[in-house]
């Protein structure tokens, strides 16, 4: 009878082993930034989605544009109405895969850098994207930073003559995200 | 009217006709929250629900729509100089995740745990429908 209960208890212990692949956080930030020679634009979004998933080598971030918050709201709504038109696409995403290191799948406590390399769509528009990111270990959890930059004419964002001086032709991203373990 | 006075008064109505144009289309923010008028009226656990179910039929009803939702406070984020976020509760994984249009004025713990009715813009779903601009309107 003992040897059934422990039976158990290892086949349960090992079920939660196998489960602990997949992290995620619902509250990932990004930031973005915008250099020209008349104003600086920053804005950022902390409602951001990430899931990793450790088994299969893949991570997948979604946002909701809308969730960009401005310091001027003037600024924020013609970001929305007129340059990334959130009312036709209301979501930015990205999907990549990665080799996975042995000692990252069994969560050892550690920093490791991957080469990620997927396709990231913003206003419609799916460009390839291929970049590195390191991953930190630690307590069971996740955290990741990285900075990337995006054309913006690589994705039919269009500035009119206008605003040319007040908005980048590259825009830098930061992102930042510390994945837990997904439970279902 | 001589020739000058009326041309004065024509380029007067001309510049202020371009201004009221680029004042309108160009500068003026949309109103505040408290000034919009709700598409409609349902519980967290109704909204969540709609997305689950059919996301791209809720974005047709609710997307970019000011939403009066109803629900349990499951939980309250606030942080120093950050506008705090409310989540309802539901019936799924998600939440509704309400950010406030402002700071709130009471403390986050107090609000756990109680009926709310919130109004804010309705932007989608990730893995919670995410209610923008929020006010409280009813606790």
């Amino acid at each position: 009878m003992r040897i059934k209960i422990l039976a158990c208890l290892f086949v349960f212990a090992m079920m939660q082993e196998a489960v602990a692949q997949r992290y995620f956080t619902r509250d990932g930030e990004i930031k973005f930034f915008s250099e020209a020679p008349l104003e600086n634009i920053e804005a950022k979004s902390a409602k951001v989605l990430c899931i990793l998933d450790l088994a299969k080598g893949q991570v997948a971030v979604d946002l909701l544009v809308k969730s960009f918050e401005f310091p001027k709201k003037l600024m924020q709504e013609h970001f929305n109405e007129n340059y990334m038109e959130s009312h036709e696409f209301p979501k930015s995403t990205f999907k990549g895969s990665f080799d996975v290191p042995k000692a990252l799948e069994d969560m050892e406590d550690g920093s490791y850098e991957v080469q990620v390399s997927g396709e990231i769509t913003i206003h419609g528009v799916t460009k390839p994207i291929n970049m590195p990111i390191e991953l930190t270990v630690a307590d069971g959890m996740i955290n990741t930073s990285f900075d990337f930059t995006v054309k913006v004419a690589d994705h039919d964002i269009e500035i009119p003559n206008l605003v040319v001086d007040n908005i980048a032709e590259e825009i830098l991203v930061s992102a930042k995200f510390a994945l837990e373990p997904y439970k279902r | 009217m001589s020739a000058k006075r009326k041309v004065i008064v024509a380029v007067l109505i001309i510049g202020l006709s371009i201004a009221s144009w680029v004042y309108f289309t160009q500068l003026r923010t949309g109103p505040s929250m408290e000034k919009r008028e709700a598409t409609a009226r349902l519980s967290a656990v109704e909204l969540y629900d709609a997305f689950d179910t059919d996301e791209m039929a809720a974005n047709e009803l609710y997307l970019n729509q000011v939403i009066e939702v109803t629900g349990k406070v499951s939980d309250v984020k606030m942080e120093a100089d950050e506008k705090a976020v409310i989540a309802l509760e539901t019936n799924g994984f998600g939440v509704i995740s309400c950010t406030m249009q402002d700071v709130l004025s009471q403390s986050g713990e107090l609000l756990v745990g109680k009926e709310m009715k919130i109004k804010g813009e309705c932007i989608g779903l990730l893995l919670d429908v995410l209610l923008v601009e929020s006010i409280i309107v009813e606790e």
